[in-house]
This record gives structure tokens, sequence and C-alpha cells, in this order.
């Protein structure tokens, strides 16, 4: 086998044309994914917007309407959830009240009636690797929401799974120590080397645990990346919006555009220059987003400094509210003319000695190539 | 303060000794010899030995011994099975069965007795005996056991059966591995509750046993026609010592099925 063999990914999971009803509701709409090996992906998602559905029919609990689920090449339409080698995490955990810490590992394992001597050595081992040594005789209810996660988890991995499904598996945990899971999670899943697809409506948590990320709206993905392509380019205002505060202009493109850059005339009638992106008809562009990091603030006049329109785009307006957040300071400002608000994130390093309080009069500016096209999705 | 402790106290021992002594006095003079009651004269045993040597009296308790027995067994698994199909399956007119089988538990016993009498004899012909006795009582411990059954069923997390699915086991496996095991208490529990019941049903059973088949409450009954004799403080004790017996394995079951 040469190396470069070694290096092609292998696509493990993949969810072709997948449709499901529920009645008149159609939870999953015409869904295409491929999962490679090794791979963290993440569907995310509001609630309803058929993620979990889409879970389920991959771990065999619902039929798919239409389209195949192909796990390590093969169609397992057909299998039950019992002979499918994929395992669900449930958000709850779902593990067995009458049954130990130990018994819950162990219950894949007899199933496929390995021998006792070689269960009690998976199990310690799986134990081990968790790091919950000295609770095998425990019940479910006499562990922490954290152990509880790592049986849970545990009790799947122990079945070396060509997949693991994650059903927002850090939903039920409190917020510290949901970001000690994650870690753990990541950690686990890159000694394992066991591919994972989590479902979460948590943006933070998509974006800093995935490889790969497909956004769910309505039972259709509307757009999948990297974390960064999600974050940083989001492709619609549905995205834009979801994945965390930015600020979102609605505008037209304005006839004539240059060879690098669409012209675009806001609501509130301010013309904004935007990169040009590839295979985008100018007609569906519906505006842009900003995000609040990347605005400059300045008081007026604006630093004695010379801003060209080439460059940047300025806006002019008043200090309306500002929080400070620690880390950075939230400044609302209201833009001259047109009625609306933007939030700007003044990051310590670079804003170290300025404060502004309400009522000034600022100028803000932002290269405009960091304007992010979105379009009618 | 302290002074309403102690008339608090007071009350309560007021309550107790009204609510036990009349079953105490039972007890106490089971072990009288004495035929009339109220004078303790010696204590013996041999009303207990009476009660060895009567014939009727022990088919009675063997009678009734068996009915339970069967009714008990019938309504856990009818129970089992009808609670599992009213949590998990959708249907038309759920509600309204879930009325009419409330029914025979709130129907007076009069009214149900008087009407399985006429279903048996002049409708269905079953003949008076084991079979309709037991046939009665199962009509309301049935549906005694599914709502006991039920309750439980309804703390159930049903992704406990989806993840053992999950993880490899059938539907059947699953059943036996979690869902069973679940229920146990539950289903024990109905089986303490309806025992009793159906060991203690004097009236709708008074009308569908027929003749020759009394069962022992039944037998006390008749026996109480020539008066009162100790032989039934006996059985009173004994009965009490069970149902007390019977009480404490429940709470003991609760208690060790608090994990979920």
């Amino acid at each position: 086998m040469t190396s470069k063999e070694n290096h092609k990914t292998e696509t493990v999971l993949e969810i072709k044309n997948v449709t499901k009803r529920f009645g008149d509701l159609l939870a999953v709409d015409n869904v295409n994914i491929e999962i490679s090996k090794g791979e963290i992906f993440s569907l995310l998602g509001p609630s309803g917007c058929g993620k979990t559905t889409l879970l389920r029919v991959v771990a065999g609990f619902e039929p798919p309407d239409q389209g195949d689920i192909i796990l390590g090449g093969e169609k397992v339409n057909h299998l039950p959830p019992n002979k499918r080698e994929c395992n669900i995490v449930f958000q709850q955990h779902a593990l067995f009240p009458h049954m130990t810490v130990f018994d819950n590992i162990a219950f894949g394992l007899v199933e496929r009636k390995v021998s006792k001597n070689e269960i009690r050595k998976l199990v310690n081992e799986a134990i081990d690797f968790v790091n919950l040594t000295g609770m095998e005789k425990r019940y479910p209810s006499e562990l922490s929401g954290g152990e509880q996660q790592r049986v849970a988890l545990s009790r799947s991995l122990i079945l070396k799974p060509k997949i693991l499904l994650l059903d927002e598996p850090l939903a039920a945990l409190d917020r510290k120590l949901r970001k000690e899971m994650q870690t753990e999670l990541k950690r686990i899943q890159r000694e394992v080397g066991i591919t994972f697809m989590n479902v979460t409506h948590d943006q933070k948590e998509a974006l800093s645990m995935s490889d790969k990320i497909a956004v769910m709206k309505d039972g259709a993905v509307i757009q999948m990346g990297s974390p960064r392509d999600i974050y940083e380019a989001p492709g619609s205002q549905f995205v834009a919006s979801f994945i965390g505060a930015t600020n979102i202009f609605k505008g037209k493109v304005a006839a004539a555009t240059d060879n690098d850059r669409y012209e675009l005339k806001t609501d509130s009638e301010q013309t904004v220059f935007m990169p040009k992106k590839n295979g985008i008809d100018p007609k569906n562009i519906t505006g842009f987003s900003i995000h609040p990091e990347l605005i400059t603030v300045s008081r007026d006049p604006a630093d004695n400094k010379e801003l060209s329109q080439d460059q940047y785009t300025i806006l002019k307006g008043t200090v309306k509210e500002s929080f400070y957040q620690g880390e950075f300071s939230e400044v609302t400002i209201e833009i001259d003319g047109g009625n609306r608000d933007l939030t700007v994130h003044l990051n310590r390093g670079t804003h170290y000695d300025s404060s502004f309080e309400v009522g000034a009069k600022v100028t803000v500016y932002w290269d405009w190539k960091h304007n992010n096209v979105l379009e009618a999705r | 303060m302290k002074k309403n402790n102690i008339l608090l106290k007071i009350i309560i021992g007021l309550v107790y000794f009204v609510l036990w002594v009349p079953v105490l006095v039972v007890v106490i003079f089971s072990f009288n010899d004495s035929k009339f009651g109220v004078v303790w004269k010696k204590f013996t045993f041999k009303w207990y030995r009476t009660l060895l040597d009567n014939s009727a009296l022990q088919d009675s308790l063997t009678r009734s011994l068996i009915v339970s027995v069967t009714v008990v067994t019938f309504s856990c698994i009818i129970g089992t099975l009808g609670a599992y199909g009213f949590y998990k399956l959708k249907f038309r007119f759920k509600k309204m069965l879930r009325i009419a089988m409330l029914l025979p538990i709130v129907l007076p016993g009069v009214v149900m007795g008087g009407a399985l009498l006429v279903y048996f004899q002049r409708i269905a012909h079953v003949p008076l005996g084991y079979v309709s006795i037991i046939l009665a009582q199962l009509s309301w411990a049935a549906p005694l056991a599914l709502f006991i059954i039920l309750g439980r069923m309804q703390r159930i997390d049903f992704s406990w059966e989806e993840a053992a699915q999950d993880l490899g086991a059938s539907k059947v496996r699953t059943f036996f591995r979690i869902t069973l095991p679940l229920l146990i208490p539950a289903i024990g529990a109905s089986a303490l509750v309806v025992f009793p019941w159906s060991f203690d049903d004097f009236v709708i059973t008074y009308f569908v046993s027929g003749v020759g088949n009394a069962t022992l409450p039944i037998y006390i009954f008749s026996q109480l026609r020539f008066g009162s004799t100790p032989t039934i403080n006996c059985i009173g004790t004994i009965l009490m010592s069970i149902s007390i017996s019977l009480l404490l394995l429940n709470m003991a079951l609760e208690n060790k099925n608090k994990r979920f």
C-alpha cells in the first residue's frame, strides 16, 4: 500500500437525498451529507430544524421516506437499529437505572455474546479510559451529570461503532462541565479515532468542536463547511444571525460594478462596497453582514486620519449604549440617517484607552473586504 | 409550644388507641380459654386447634387461596400488557376506554355482583363456581393492576428501550432486559394490592359463587349467624398477620427501588 492511498479520505457515512415526513411536516428535506473517517461533523440548527430526526434516521429509529443511508459503503436502510454499526449517545444519557456502571457499559458486549472474561477486561479498560475507575458498582442515580455522560459515551464506544452519533451530548450539563466535557470528547475522539456526528443547537459548541458543520433550517442543509467558513462567510441572513452576534445590512446591488467589487445600496441609502464572490448572481444578493469585532470606532473627527472610501466602509453615528463585558466592551451605535443600530466589540488590546460615553458622536469604519455577501436562500 | 406538643401526642395516642384496640382485642381473645369472649380465663391454643379440625373452613380457605392466586396472576399479566399498550399505542377512543375500565372499580359491588350474576346465568352460561368467581374478580382486579402499572410506566423513559436497541438488543431482548425489570416493582405492587382485595372480596363473590362454593369471607359470614365463636378471632389474627407482612414487604420493595 502506498502512503498516498493511506491519506485518501474514506467516507464513513453517506446520507443521500434523504427525506422524512411526519404527516404534513417535512422534517428532513432532501439532505445530502458525506462524513469522512475520523471527522467530527456537527449538525447545527435551531430546535425543530430536523437535525435530531436526521440522526434518528441514521441510527435506524425512523425509516427515511426517500433516499439512502450508506454506512461504511453499505446501504443500511432496511436494517433495524440493533443491526447497525453506529451508536447514539442520547441527550439525557438514557443510562439503564437498574444496572450498575459496569453492567451499563457491558450491555452491548453481552448482546454480542462476548465471553465473560473478555467483557470484564474490555469494560475495565473502558472505565479507566474515561476516568471512572472505582465507580463500577455504582448506579446511574449515584453519579454526577458529567460521570453519567462518560458512562453513556463508553457504553457506545466499547462497541467500536463506525460512527458515533451524539444527540446534544452536552445540553444536559451545566456550563462549566460543558467546557470540560467538550475537551474530554475531543481527547476521546482523537485517541480512539472514531468518527463523530454531533447534533447541537449551540453554535459555540459546534464551532469549537467540529471539523465540519452543516447548518440546518426547516429540514434542509443550507450551508456546509469548516467552522471558519461558517463563521466568517455565512452565505445567508439565517446562517449569519444564527451563528452569532453580527450586524446585518439589507440592500440591493446597484447597477454598475467594478472588476473586483459590487456596489451595494443599503436600505438606509448608504453606498457600500463588497468583495465579489464566485458563483453568485448579483440579483440574489440581499445584503451583507459584518462581525462586531472587525469594526473600528473613533471619535469625530476620525482620529485625524484620512479615511478613503476605496479602502473602508465608513459610517457616522451616535453611541447609544455601552456594555462592559470584561474581555471586550460591547457598544451599540445608532447610525446617522438610517435609524438602525450597529453592534461593535471593542477589544481591550486595540481599544485599551477608549471608552465611549453615551451620546458621543463617532465614526465607525472597517475594511470593506470584510463585508460578507448574503444571498437569499 | 411544648404544651401543644403534649396535646398533639395525646390526640395521636387516642387515634391509635381507637384504631388498634379492636384489632388487639381480636388477637388477645384468640388465645382466650373462654367460649364467651369478654372475660379472660387463661391462655390457650385450643381455638387454633379447632381451626385445624374444621374441614369446611379449610375448604373455604383453600378455595379463597386458589381464587386469589389465579386472580393476582391474571390481573398482573393483563395489567402489564394493557398498560404497555395504553402507554405506547395511539388509538381512537383511548380516553373512553380508560373511563370504561375505571367503571368496575368504582361501581358499587352490589351493582357489579348483580349484573355479573345475570350475565353469567342468562347470557354467557358460565357455571357458578371457580370460573365465575375468578372472572367476576378479574373484572375489577385487572383494571386495578393496569392502573397501578400504568402509573409506574409513565416514569419509564422510553429512550431506555431505544438505547438498548441501539446497543444491539432485539425488541424481545429489550423487553426482558430493560422494560420488564423496570416494571417488576410495579407488578409486585399491584399483586400486593390485588391479593388482599381479592382474598377479602365479599359482595361480588357472594353474588356469583353459587351453592357450596363459599370462599373464606363468605364462610365466616355464614358462621356469624350462629353467634361469634373464638375461632373467628383466630382467623382474624392469621389474616391480619398475613396482611401486615405483605404491607411490610411492599414497603421494603419500594425502598429498594428508589433508584429511579
